[in-house]
């Protein structure tokens, strides 16, 4: 059922991370990370037992529990200067879309290195959550979209590492990394709120 | 009983105590302390089979700990690099009271090397990749402490490291698949590929070292040096252990080769940019650099006996990172901030401090009489020897550590105001005793290496099927 949903989720997939990449408010991304993680969820689970799969849907959504309830207690986090240019939205617009086409092009060389039992939705959506969270930790310096880029760009991994092998101690090692990252997330957020209200 | 048990269940679990007493500071840094030197003489003087008598009682320790159906396997060939991990953990942990850390630095310091002799440890050695991203993660509360702002320094560190995971994981999934492929198999380019650029993020070279001088500028260079020093020589342990597993890894002609030109380029770039820098933390974050392209080059001549200088490299490293950073640390005590233009004439005043800066960036630099000059001199011949401009080019990049300190020199002695030209030592005796040792042993290191040098070779041990290994 879940390979027969492959290219709809690749579709969700690919419409969350450019959401994410192009919006600089913290409730739509926080929202679009978690409807991110069930595509992940539905990506994950054609190679992984349903059980296994479920692994990576529950961490991520506390992932995003975590991040919005931090956000939730910071004033004017997404006050920036550059939330309110409108060129700015051009500018990640245009990378995301310049990154979305790039992809497209290079999805044959990149099946190639992978055995071809691999279905191409979990190569497109893996490389594409991966290309797109590299755009993002390239264009903020903000500790919120920094992490939430990380968790994207291993998250693409994930998707693509599924495929290769089933693991339960890897699984969770991944689950400890990214509740780690979004932990970081946390702290670096807590830190920026002291200083705004110091 | 088993070793992962001794040496890295119980430093956790330590870790956990050292958290509960954090405010208690002496405590806190008297424990921590002892128990970190105990684990260091514990694995350095354990039994070489594995049996331990006590009076009547013998027991022998198992090598093995199982965990949800994978092994963390230490076994006596790992315990010498163990030993100096905690080693370097106590005298870091010691140095700690003497600063206004994080209250958290001893608990996480422990915890971090807990994790990575684990990640050194586990079997399958790929998971190895995770275990060292928790240490990394662990680590960001003492770069960026509560408080102080989000550096781009600490985000740079996080990305570029976290960036490494998928690399090495991938190379892991490849090289399992290696073993049954023929030899012209494009896996096997794709692997390497992987591979280096996944150890290129973790080991900060060139192009992905611009975290490490930021970090060290913007974080307590006591920390910074701690971190500077634990994670890349757990890193490089891990590179070696892929070369040591990987019979196609080892053949692959280009190999060494391909170590010392990434080595000798570290070297020079960390060197040139050092030469025109203007803050002192900023260049002990260049001198990791150059520090890590000198382990590097000595991997890539292991066949002119380079793996000894590798071994050999590591505790002259500490002792000079050490000491820049304790005096560094101190002398931040005193200054607005560490710049040149700030520490102008600070030599009138904290003669100790000065010195111990300076002999710590020489010490680095190799110059002879210093802990590092017998390794370097020995590195710099035998990268001389298989060809002479690979040499010249290290030479021009150690140059640049030498430049740096002429420069620090010539700003610490800068006559101060015509009323305050008399000397001081401003120094307390409690700062002057821990300098005063670190340069005797500097000293020892440099004039007497044969005292204690080749027992570090023992560190080789660990790789069973690596070549060259005399």
């Amino acid at each position: 059922m879940f390979l027969k949903l492959g290219n709809l989720t690749f579709i969700l997939v690919l419409f969350t991370s450019f959401s994410i990449l192009l919006l600089r408010n913290w409730r739509i991304n926080v929202i679009t990370l978690a409807i991110q993680y069930l595509g992940i969820f539905f990506l994950v689970a054609i190679n992984w037992p349903l059980s296994m799969a479920v692994i990576k849907l529950v961490v991520g959504w506390m992932i995003c529990a975590v991040l919005g309830i931090t956000c939730m207690t910071i004033k004017n986090l997404d006050e920036t200067e550059d939330r309110k240019l409108l060129s700015s939205y051009f500018f990640r617009g245009f990378g995301g879309l310049l990154i979305i086409l790039i992809i497209f092009a290079l999805i044959p060389q990149v099946q190639s290195i992978f055995p071809p039992k691999i279905p191409q939705p979990i190569i497109k959506a893996s490389v594409m959550l991966i290309g797109i969270g590299l755009l993002q930790l390239g264009m903020t310096s903000k500790p919120f979209y920094v992490v939430i880029g990380l968790l994207t760009v291993l998250s693409g991994f994930e998707i693509l590492h599924s495929a290769l092998e089933i693991s339960s101690l890897l699984a969770g090692l991944l689950a400890g990394v990214n509740m780690g990252l979004a932990l970081v997330g946390v702290y670096f957020l807590s830190k920026e709120n002291n200083e705004v209200s110091t | 009983m088993s070793t992962p048990l001794i040496w890295i269940a119980l430093p956790l679990l330590f870790a956990l105590f050292l958290a509960l007493i954090q405010t208690k500071h002496v405590l806190s840094c008297t424990l921590g302390a002892l128990f970190a030197f105990s684990l260091a003489l514990l694995a350095a003087f354990f039994s070489e089979n594995l049996i331990v008598e006590l009076g009547p009682l013998t027991f022998e320790v198992n090598t093995n700990l199982n965990i949800l159906g994978r092994v963390l396997l230490i076994n006596t060939g790992n315990l010498p690099f163990i030993s100096l991990m905690y080693f370097f953990t106590g005298l870091w942990i010691i140095g700690s009271g003497w600063f206004k850390l994080s209250n958290w630095f001893r608990a996480i310091s422990f915890s971090v090397v807990a994790i990575l002799i684990a990640a050194l440890a586990v079997e399958p050695f790929l998971y190895a990749a995770l275990l060292i991203e928790l240490a990394v993660l662990l680590s960001i509360p003492l770069l960026s402490p509560y408080g102080e702002k989000v550096s781009t320094g600490v985000l740079r560190f996080l990305i570029f490291q976290t960036l490494a995971l998928p690399l090495i994981l991938l190379s892991g999934w490849m090289l399992s698949g290696i073993e049954t492929a023929p030899s012209g198999s494009p896996l096997i380019n794709q692997a390497t590929i992987f591979l280096i650029l996944g150890f290129a993020f973790w080991l900060a070279v060139f192009p992905f070292h611009t975290w490490v001088p930021m970090i060290s500028q913007t974080s307590h260079p006591w920390i910074v040096s701690f971190i500077l020093l634990i994670l890349p020589n757990t890193m490089l342990m891990f590179a070696l252990t892929f070369i040591d597993r990987y019979t196609w890894l080892r053949a692959i002609p280009e190999l060494y080769d391909v170590l010392r030109l990434i080595g000798t380029l570290t070297i020079v770039i960390g060197g040139v940019l050092v030469a025109f820098q203007r803050h002192l933390g900023r260049a002990l974050g260049y001198a990791a650099i150059i520090e890590t392209g000198f382990s590097l080059l000595a991997v890539g001549l292991s066949p002119q006996g380079g793996m000894n200088w590798f071994s050999m490299l590591i505790l002259p490293r500490a002792l000079a990172y050490w000491l820049w950073a304790f005096s560094l640390s101190e002398l931040k005590k005193h200054v607005d901030d560490l710049s040149l233009d700030s520490v102008s004439s600070a030599m009138h005043a904290f003669p100790f401090l000065c010195g111990g800066i300076l002999l710590g960036q020489l010490s680095i630099a190799g110059l002879p009489l210093l802990a590092s000059f017998p390794i370097k001199r020995m590195i710099w011949f035998s990268a001389a020897d298989p060809d002479l401009l690979n040499a010249l080019w290290i030479f021009i990049g150690s140059m640049g550590l030498f430049v740096f300190s002429l420069r620090t020199l010539i700003h610490f002695s800068t006559p101060p105001s015509e009323e305050n030209q008399c000397w001081k030592i401003n120094e307390s005796v409690s700062v002057i005793i821990p300098i005063t040792i670190a340069v005797i042993a500097i000293f020892i290191l440099g004039l007497l290496p044969q005292l204690l040098l080749p027992r570090l070779l023992s560190i080789l041990n660990a790789f069973e099927h690596f070549p060259y290994l005399k």
